[in-house]
């Protein structure tokens, strides 16, 4: 081999695979793929609901979009939608619409999101989404510790869409903020253990006719989850009337 | 800087010197030289080890008590007896530095005490420049932090205990006729602890304002004021 090669080589491999990988991994996502083209990929996992209409696309950042869609037989469902490895993938449709949380970065609550799509003949008028911490006592040797009942909400108005999208508001942050940060501190090192139970918050939904009646969803409303990625998205439960303090 | 226990990072610093140094005098004492990357993965792999953990200073201790990397590599090296004798000591080194950062980190725990007193609130709420407070029950009233107040009681703060039991049993949950009424409705946010103390913890504020709940990884403590510390409070 001659030098010129050699260069060639030495220089060339390095700068090639980091051209790759920064096409691949962190380049600016593409336009977003045109409704017939989603309802595709859609269709695909879930061929017996075939007349789907996509409703509309929102992004909850560059990378993330949110895609609720609607069959004509009346069904409800989400989408959600990732760029990652130079492609817009769908990372999970689910045939329901009741509310989830959309964590897109676990470690900053100000990216959680929740959505929804709730079937209009489910007579939603609007909705209270919970955040919650139980109440609890533990004593270990003669040591009480005592764990503060959280309970925050936020009400929802549904418009004349059955869709939407919420953001966690500066106060929840700051509240999962601090737990996260605490936990950090529970987590054992390698050479010291603490043995604390940690309590977690959660979060859940109840839903209200125009009444102020809670309503409760179409128990015949049968929903399946399609997942293909690996974001958090969590089911958001439903808080029994018990449940809320 | 509060976030970071600074104790901790000088012991952490101390204890990789320390290996590093003692990897130094095995390398100097050799007549050929060792190869460096070896040297690396001997330590590395001499780390690997069999520990029981032991109650110690109210903390759990990991104790090594099997030096498995060191087997492991004698398993691979010891037909080759020139190379195990070159290298065994920096696979030993590795099983020893466990116990190297026990050590400093034993040595970081009384220090930090001194240091950083765990029982005073100062410790935990040191500055409030841009603290507020949030409710987070719906049990207890908008309202507002008093910086003015909060500054002129934090010195004067009382210890109580903690009487987990009480509090919880006196919310009368599950009974539907009243509404449930939780102690510590707010939560105060935004404040830092002491510089260097890396003592992070969650603050809850009682419904007359008197009391904080100061929540940490490993303990609570609680504290009354005379005065409330919110606006409007007496």
């Amino acid at each position: 081999m001659t030098k010129k090669k050699l260069w060639m080589i030495a220089v060339g491999v390095p700068l090639l695979s980091v051209i790759i990988i920064y096409w691949f991994y962190f380049s600016k996502p593409a336009a977003f793929p045109e409704n017939n083209q989603l309802l595709k990929s859609i269709n695909q996992m879930f061929p017996e609901v075939t007349e789907n209409v996509i409703q509309e696309t929102i992004f909850l950042d560059e990378h993330h979009a949110y895609v609720p869609f609607m069959s004509e037989a009346g069904n409800y469902g989400m989408s959600f939608w990732v760029w990652e490895k130079h492609k817009w993938n769908v990372d999970s449709i689910n045939t329901s619409g009741h509310p989830h949380l959309w964590k897109i970065d676990e470690n900053d609550p100000s990216t959680y999101y929740f959505v929804w799509n709730i079937r209009p003949d489910e007579q939603v008028e609007y909705m209270k989404l919970f955040m919650k911490k139980d109440r609890a006592f533990h004593i270990t040797d003669g040591i009480e510790e005592y764990t503060t009942g959280i309970q925050m909400e936020h009400k929802v108005l549904l418009s004349e869409e059955s869709y939407g999208v919420s953001q966690l508001s500066k106060d929840w942050v700051s509240v999962i903020d601090s737990h996260l940060t605490n936990l950090k501190g529970k987590q054992p090192n390698m050479f010291f253990n603490t043995n604390i139970p940690e309590h977690t918050l959660y979060f859940g939904w109840t839903s209200f006719n125009d009444l102020d009646r809670v309503t409760f969803g179409n128990s015949t409303n049968s929903s399946s989850i399609f997942r293909s990625g690996n974001e958090r998205i969590e089911f958001v439960r439903i808080l029994d009337k018990l449940e809320i303090e | 800087m509060g976030n970071i226990n600074v104790i901790e990072l000088i012991a952490s610093f101390s204890a990789w010197y320390l290996i590093g140094y003692l990897a130094y005098l095995l390398y100097k004492k050799h007549t050929a030289r060792p190869e460096v990357w070896k040297v690396l993965l001997f330590i590395l792999i001499g780390v690997f080890s069999f520990s029981i953990s032991w109650p110690m200073f109210g903390s759990v201790v990991k104790l090594p008590l099997l030096p498995l990397g060191v087997w492991i590599l004698y398993a691979i090296y010891r037909k080759k007896e020139e190379q195990w004798q070159m290298y065994r000591g920096y696979a030993w080194l590795g099983f020893i530095a466990n116990f190297i950062w026990i050590v400093t980190s034993l040595i970081a725990i009384p220090v930090n005490h001194l240091i950083y007193s765990e029982n005073e609130p100062e410790s935990y709420i040191s500055n409030i420049e841009h603290a507020s407070i949030i409710l987070i029950h719906p049990s207890g009233y908008k309202s507002s932090l008093s910086k003015e107040n909060f500054m002129l009681q934090i010195d004067h703060l009382k210890e109580k205990s903690v009487h987990s039991n009480e509090w919880y049993n006196e919310t009368d949950m599950n009974n539907d006729d009243k509404k449930t009424i939780e102690r510590f409705p707010y939560q105060l946010i935004g404040f830092t602890p002491k510089w260097g103390s890396g003592l992070n913890s969650i603050v809850y504020i009682e419904e007359d304002g008197k009391g904080l709940l100061i929540s940490n990884s490993t303990k609570q403590l609680y504290f009354r004021s005379e005065h409330s510390l919110l606006e409007g409070g007496n």
